[in-house]
């Protein structure tokens, strides 16, 4: 624990993180989770085939298993619910790969602790995109540009999965957009309800393995049409 | 009237004066649907006994052929068909996603270090066997936060 967070607790913060196939990743982030004093995580194994239960469990984790893989969007507001069931205060969604810096959560948490936001985005364009496929950054570019013209919201980082909410939002917030298409419309979220949203600066790490596990950049054409149908069937 | 005529005018006719029928007096409500099939019956019932009514229909809103109207109908159709198909089948996932997350937050458990929270909450039986086993998913959709 001896890097435990000075200006921030951790017993009120919940962590959720979405997992498919993570296993081998797992252990690593979730450890890392532990040293800095978290306790309360969430891994939502989205119908692994592998042993990413077993691997959250042996961390500590409190582990949902989807019993068949629904998608990302659908893992993460099951963890948003069992966390808010849980009485959690601050829910934090997190990256179980690996890619996302759990000594930046505290930052992260820090405008909702100061009661300026109700929600806060990690941002990757304002801080840095660590090896960042060329093709990947431009796709997320185009998503920015998509997202200001049809959500209305000025973000600079539109499909950033490392983000929190205060207990308030997320109770706000239904995610029904079961795969990717769910970051749009978690954004779309924020504005309906008018919640306070601010960015912070993350640091994203692309390793070849996730960046390969990843959405390929042809897939964006695919969440648009996703997004879209999904707004027009109620 | 030959006999493709025969065989096929009087059985839709039949289709939509009951589907006209059920729509105007079957309880407990009044049908919508039951009335757009009647009138796709006898559109189709009108198009068959009288092949010049979808020309004069094609001339009278700008279309050459009534062949071509007929194609463009199917066409437009088509597309009608499938969102209404991937609507049902989209709120048919969102039921199932509710299904897997209530099994998912009833059977939720806890690894070692938290153990002790686990009694609290009730909501991890002991003994709970895990579900992982049963996750037969047809097709991996896109889990991975890499974005």
């Amino acid at each position: 624990m001896s890097d435990m967070p000075d200006d921030a607790r951790t017993d009120d913060v919940w962590l959720i993180v979405a997992a498919y196939n993570e296993g081998r990743r797992l252990g690593t982030t979730l450890r890392g989770l532990a040293d800095r004093g978290y306790r309360n995580v969430v891994v939502v194994d989205d119908g692994s085939r592998d042993d990413t239960s077993q691997v959250a469990l042996a961390g500590g984790a409190w582990v949902l298993r989807h019993v068949v893989n629904c998608g990302q969007g659908a893992a993460l507001q099951t963890g948003l619910t069992f966390a808010l069931n849980r009485g959690a205060q601050f829910l934090v969604t997190f990256d179980g790969d690996g890619q996302h810096s759990p000594d930046e959560i505290s930052r992260l948490l820090d405008p909702l602790r100061r009661g300026t936001a109700d929600v806060a985005l990690g941002s990757r364009f304002l801080g840095q995109a660590l090896n960042i496929p060329a093709s990947r950054k431009w796709v997320l570019k185009a998503g920015v540009l998509f997202t200001r013209v049809v959500s209305r919201i000025r973000v600079t980082d539109a499909h950033n999965g490392f983000r929190a909410f205060t207990r308030e939002a997320a109770a706000k917030i239904n995610i029904t957009q079961n795969r990717m298409a769910h970051a749009s419309e978690l954004l779309d979220e924020i504005v309906r309800h008018r919640l306070r949203y601010t960015e912070v600066p993350v640091t994203i790490r692309y390793a070849a393995e996730t960046t390969a596990k990843g959405q390929s950049s042809w897939n964006a054409v695919a969440i648009v049409v996703q997004y879209f149908l999904g707004r027009l069937v109620r | 009237m030959n006999v493709f005529q025969w065989l096929t005018v009087p059985p839709l006719a039949i289709l939509a004066a009951i589907d006209l029928a059920r729509a105007l007096f079957q309880r407990p409500r009044f049908r919508g649907d039951r009335v757009l099939r009647a009138v796709i019956w006898t559109a189709g019932a009108v198009a068959i006994y009288d092949p010049m009514v979808t020309v004069r229909v094609a001339h009278a809103i700008g279309i050459e052929r009534g062949t071509d109207l007929i194609v463009y109908v199917f066409a437009l159709a088509f597309l009608g068909t499938s969102f209404f198909f991937y609507a049902r089948t989209l709120r048919l996932q969102r039921q199932i996603t509710e299904l897997v997350r209530h099994l998912a937050i009833r059977d939720a458990e806890r690894g070692p270090p938290g153990d002790q929270d686990k009694d609290a909450a009730g909501t991890a039986p002991s003994g709970q066997t895990p579900l992982a086993a049963a996750a037969t998913g047809p097709e991996p959709v896109e889990t991975a936060g890499s974005t």
